[in-house]
């Protein structure tokens, strides 16, 4: 028994299945383009996309009028713009079998980042060092995240600007916050990712709150300065692009809201539903849903009970900076689960992502590594 | 011998769990009966239907993915000559938006009597009105209305399990209130083949 839980360590803690990991990521998302029939959204933002670039802003064509849209927030559409108009310029067609490129680059440059972010998390010496990526490149697998990030809406987008932000922020720790630029970066993409999504936005909130306090708590204001700064300038620029065109924005913003009120815990009764396998559907789907949320519920239950363990005996090393914002991410995450009052599949993205992140970033702090923080650890 | 089953279980845990997603979506295809939406195959099929001078009505809008060139066109060329409408979409709670939308699709169909176009839609907003599938009613829901569209059927174009495109000629198109509309917006009959409704003039 011992020899065989040696050998499943081993290999768990190997850069050959990191290597394995991330190849099948690059399958499971490049293959999406074939595999995955259109979901709802599926060009909506593309479309959008299309009209900031031909029509100079976001908005859709009905017949021959183009008229500006209000239903969502703006962030994705932007991100689509820019890529399709440099896509189009260095003439490359945009067709069937091309509109999904940049989500799967976007997914695949998540799954990838934050895959670097957890790696970082663990001291290079460590025996175990590629645990943690590991297990967090499987559970992204088999948890929500993978169920709807394939599909192009922007859940991915707002998650990759979260994460690269957690990588500067990181970063700038391992220099004592000395290069504000990257405090200012990763600000900024804390504040692009709430530009993508409402639900983003709470997150973004949450983790933003999260880290500025424990900065406040340090004593570090320049950079709590810096850093509230730069998130507000890309929220700000959306607030005004909406308050230009109040007040029909803002009335088809909320009537788009209609539905979607706060209902506190109803999309953990949603996630138990499925886990428990009563979705809608046949025998079959009935197995895909409770496959994937009951994942999620295990993950969610031993994060908890990891997190307390952690809590008690290794407070010093949860509290370090980088671990206080992923602890914020989470937190994040758990805000947007016990508020939604829809329980929709994106929810459970993100929720995933948040939680298989502090999954990893719990693993990545064990009594063989307790040093490993210290190069991103200023004080 | 058992480091090594380790090794086996450990590997077979992660291929399967990173691939449970590509690995379900294809199984579908042989477990679950039922055509399944294959965009490749309905751009084909549908861009060989699809004459110049014609549009193709969908809602919601990912039926419209399989044509995303011929919008994208549409979009280059500023939205003169596009082929593609997905009807009732961005205009939200604006009524002013869905009359200006209604009153140009309405016209745009009514200017053209005698041709046919391709709608595609849901099964569940097609209804089958006589056992000779001769005429069928296809609904497309706006914020405040559901617009009924009375065709004489041709012929499904493209169909998977879940929806249908369907090339017919229009015979009549009416309104119906949804629970949203408060008042401002017209119902019934907004158009009946070949005659011109008043809001076109």
């Amino acid at each position: 028994m011992a020899q065989l839980l040696e050998g499943i360590r081993e290999v768990l803690a190997s850069r050959r299945l990191l290597r394995l990991n991330l190849g099948l990521w690059a399958i499971v998302t490049f293959g999406s383009i074939f595999y995955l029939a259109p979901g709802p959204d599926d060009n909506f933002y593309v479309i959008e996309g299309l009209g900031l670039v031909y029509f100079h802003n976001i908005g859709k064509l009905a017949f021959d009028d183009f008229f500006l849209s209000f239903t969502g927030f703006p962030g994705y559409a932007v991100v689509n713009a820019v890529f399709w108009k440099i896509w189009l310029a260095v003439g490359l067609p945009l067709n069937v079998y091309t509109y999904k490129i940049l989500h799967v680059i976007v997914a695949f440059l998540l799954v990838c980042l934050t895959a670097k972010f957890v790696d970082r998390l663990v001291k290079p010496a460590d025996r175990f060092r590629y645990l943690p990526t590991n297990v967090l490149l499987v559970f992204l697998g088999i948890t929500p995240f993978a169920m709807d990030i394939l599909y192009p809406r922007p859940e991915a987008a707002g998650l990759l600007a979260l994460v690269v932000g957690l990588l500067a922020y990181q970063k700038a720790w391992r220099a004592d916050l000395a290069p504000t630029g990257l405090v200012a970066i990763s600000g900024l993409c804390l504040g692009v990712a709430a530009t993508h999504h409402p639900g983003l936005g709470i997150v973004g909130l949450v983790m933003g709150t999260v880290v500025l306090a424990d900065l406040l708590r340090r004593g570090r204001w320049l950079a709590c300065t810096v850093c509230i700064i730069a998130a507000a300038v890309p929220v700000l620029l959306m607030v005004f692009w909406f308050l230009a065109y109040a007040p029909e924005s803002l009335e088809i913003l909320m009537s788009h809201a209609e539905g979607r009120e706060p209902k506190l815990g109803y999309a953990i009764v949603v996630m138990m539903k499925h886990a428990m396998y009563q979705s809608i559907g046949s025998g079959a789907q009935k197995i895909y849903y409770a496959i994937f949320y009951f994942s999620l519920l295990l993950v969610l239950v031993s994060v908890i009970l990891l997190a307390i363990f952690k809590i008690i005996y290794q407070f010093n090393e949860l509290s370090k900076p980088v671990n206080v914002a992923v602890i914020g991410l989470f937190a994040g995450g758990l805000v947007y689960l016990l508020q939604s009052g829809s329980g929709r599949a994106q929810l459970f993205t993100v929720v995933a992502y948040v939680t298989v992140c502090f999954l990893a970033l719990l693993l990545s702090i064990s009594s063989r590594n307790v040093d490993a923080h210290e190069r991103v650890d200023a004080e | 011998m058992r480091r090594q089953l380790g090794a086996v279980l450990v590997y077979g845990i992660a291929v399967g769990a990173i691939l449970f997603l590509p690995i379900s979506h294809l199984a579908k295809h042989v477990l679950i009966s039922g055509d399944r939406f294959n965009a490749f195959e309905a751009m084909e099929v549908l861009v060989e239907d699809l004459k110049s001078d014609e549009l193709l009505f969908v809602q919601p809008d990912n039926l419209a993915t399989p044509l995303i060139s011929m919008i994208a066109e549409q979009y280059a060329s500023g939205g003169v000559g596009g082929q593609v409408a997905t009807l009732f979409e961005i205009e939200y709670a604006s009524m002013a938006r869905e009359m200006h939308i209604a009153r140009n699709w309405i016209c745009w169909v009514a200017a053209r009597p005698d041709k046919s176009f391709i709608w595609g839609n849901y099964n569940h907003f097609i209804e089958d009105l006589d056992p000779n599938d001769e005429f069928v009613v296809i609904k497309y829901r706006s914020y405040y209305r559901e617009f009924q569209v009375l065709l004489r059927r041709e012929r499904a174009v493209y169909a998977f399990s879940k929806a249908k495109y369907i090339r017919g000629r229009v015979v009549q198109i009416s309104a119906l209130p949804l629970p949203t509309l408060k008042s401002g917006l017209s119902l019934g009959i907004l158009y009946k083949a070949p005659e011109t409704p008043a809001i076109c003039h």
